[in-house]
């Protein structure tokens, strides 16, 4: 299940990288981010690049914005909406 | 890995160096004193493609790349002493251009850009607020929603170029209850109704390039003058701070060559009881550290150009050169003083200037604590290895 492992791979970053000390059972997908101060704008630009590494998707900065990055169920669908571009073949 | 420069960035970085000469030429410190920018600088510069030189061809800039950029830059500080114009050049380039050139919809390009490149337009960036300076997302001016665009309220400060500019790049708040993410990215023409510049605001150094607050009280801009999606200004603020740290100190990597090399010289030729001043112990070691501080400079400066050119680049390596060259340019600006001795606190030998200039470079951008606190928190990634 994509969306768990994207949700996985950023709680992991949270609690390990960024140094988040709160409850990781409190770090649900639907907790917003940013009303508690999870992510602040330098986290999210060091996000966007470590999911470029992680998943090969491109994040310009015209898309860290509010509604692909409030929640970790939002970055999830965010990057799978991504993947899911990066398979569409071009029409020529 | 090359430390040799391509015969085509030798020969323009030559022109460069010419063209610093010419712009030092004449009554630099009486310009210093008045404060004074030079309308006819800021056209040779843009005359020899130096104010849009990361902005695509398309849009009439050079469309070069950042390592190209960062050796024309320093060209220009090899032999320019006009430090506050090389200050107000970056202030255009990196925080009022490159975003209009890297966020901008077609239609804000083709009307910004060309006139940006060529000299007509000078740009600037108003981020600060009384109350916020590097807690960007604190800032209190709003863009409210009207009939016909947009209506803009609050005060900005330490806006560089702000009594020259054209544009401003201006961050406000579009909704409240979105924090950090409720901020969005305005383009304010100079003559936008509701619009006020402040006096200048006289500062140490960098006196050349001039500084203003702006007023902005129900200020009315059209739909098209959003910069990037609602909402997404602190993101596109971060990433120019990234851009604007990289790069706004690249003349500086000239600069401390210059210092090097003109302290060297001073101290070989300077006796003391028939002995050169060089060759004593105290001397050696600032000429030592001189010259140590250049081509760390050059190494980093280029490292991080690459890095940026590979579309690597990160807060982190941004901040990091940022921090090494505005603090060499200050220790270097105070050796060549010492090494001077009372001839290099006189303003004529124009190395105090430098120690002022060199004390702007420690601030602006974000201080050095700020930008040690940017690289202790970042995440070490395996950026270019």
């Amino acid at each position: 299940m994509t969306v768990h492992t994207v949700q996985d791979d950023i709680r992991r970053y949270l609690t390990d990288q960024m140094g988040w000390s709160g409850d990781p059972d409190t770090l649900t997908g639907e907790l917003n981010l940013i009303d508690h101060h999870v992510l602040d704008s330098l986290a999210v630009v060091e996000l966007a690049t470590l999911l470029e590494q992680w998943y090969g998707v491109k994040v310009e900065a015209a898309e860290l914005i509010y509604d692909n990055f409030h929640s970790l169920d939002a970055i999830a669908t965010f990057v799978d909406n991504k993947r899911v571009d990066n398979k569409r073949v071009p029409v020529s | 890995m090359d430390f040799v420069l391509r015969a085509v960035d030798q020969a323009r970085a030559r022109s460069v160096r010419e063209l610093g000469r010419r712009l030092s030429a004449g009554d630099m410190i009486a310009r210093d004193r008045a404060g004074l920018f030079s309308h006819d600088a800021w056209k040779e510069l843009a005359a020899a493609g130096l104010t849009g030189l990361p902005v695509p061809r398309q849009y009439s800039g050079q469309g070069a790349d950042a390592q190209t950029i960062v050796t024309i830059l320093a060209a220009l500080g090899e032999t320019c002493t006009d430090n506050g114009l090389m200050f107000a050049l970056g202030a255009h380039l990196w925080a009022c251009t490159d975003p209009i050139a890297r966020f901008g919809d077609d239609q804000q390009r083709q009307r910004w850009l060309p006139g940006l490149c060529d000299g007509s337009l000078i740009g600037a960036h108003a981020a600060t607020e009384p109350e916020a300076g590097s807690a960007a997302a604190t800032i209190r001016t709003t863009a409210m929603p009207a009939t016909d665009g947009w209506l803009l309220n609050g005060e900005k400060t330490f806006v560089t170029n702000a009594s020259v500019a054209d544009v401003f790049l201006v961050t406000a708040v579009t909704d409240a209850r979105r924090g950090w993410l409720g901020i969005s990215a305005f383009l304010v023409p100079r003559t936008a109704p509701g619009l006020t510049i402040g006096p200048v605001i006289e500062k140490a150094g960098l006196r050349t390039a001039t500084m203003a607050s702006l007023t902005l009280r129900e200020c009315r801009l059209q739909p098209a003058a959003l910069l990037g999606p609602l909402g997404g200004g602190m993101a596109m603020f971060t990433a120019t701070m990234t851009h604007e740290r990289a790069f706004i100190l690249a003349p500086i990597v000239g600069v401390l060559r210059r210092l090097a090399t003109q302290c060297t010289a001073y101290a070989r030729q300077r006796r003391q009881d028939g002995t050169p001043i060089a060759h004593f112990g105290g001397v050696a070691r600032r000429l030592a550290e001189l010259r140590l501080r250049a081509e760390t400079a050059e190494l980093l400066a280029h490292k991080v150009a690459w890095l940026a050119d590979q579309q690597q680049l990160g807060p982190d390596h941004a901040a990091m050169v940022k921090l090494h060259l505005s603090e060499a340019f200050a220790a270097s600006a105070a050796d060549a003083v010492q090494i001077h001795g009372g001839y290099g606190y006189t303003t004529a030998a124009e190395l105090e200037r430098m120690t002022r200039d060199a004390m702007g470079a420690l601030l602006y951008s974000g201080t050095s604590d700020i930008q040690r606190t940017v690289i202790a928190r970042a995440h070490p990634m395996n950026q270019g290895s």
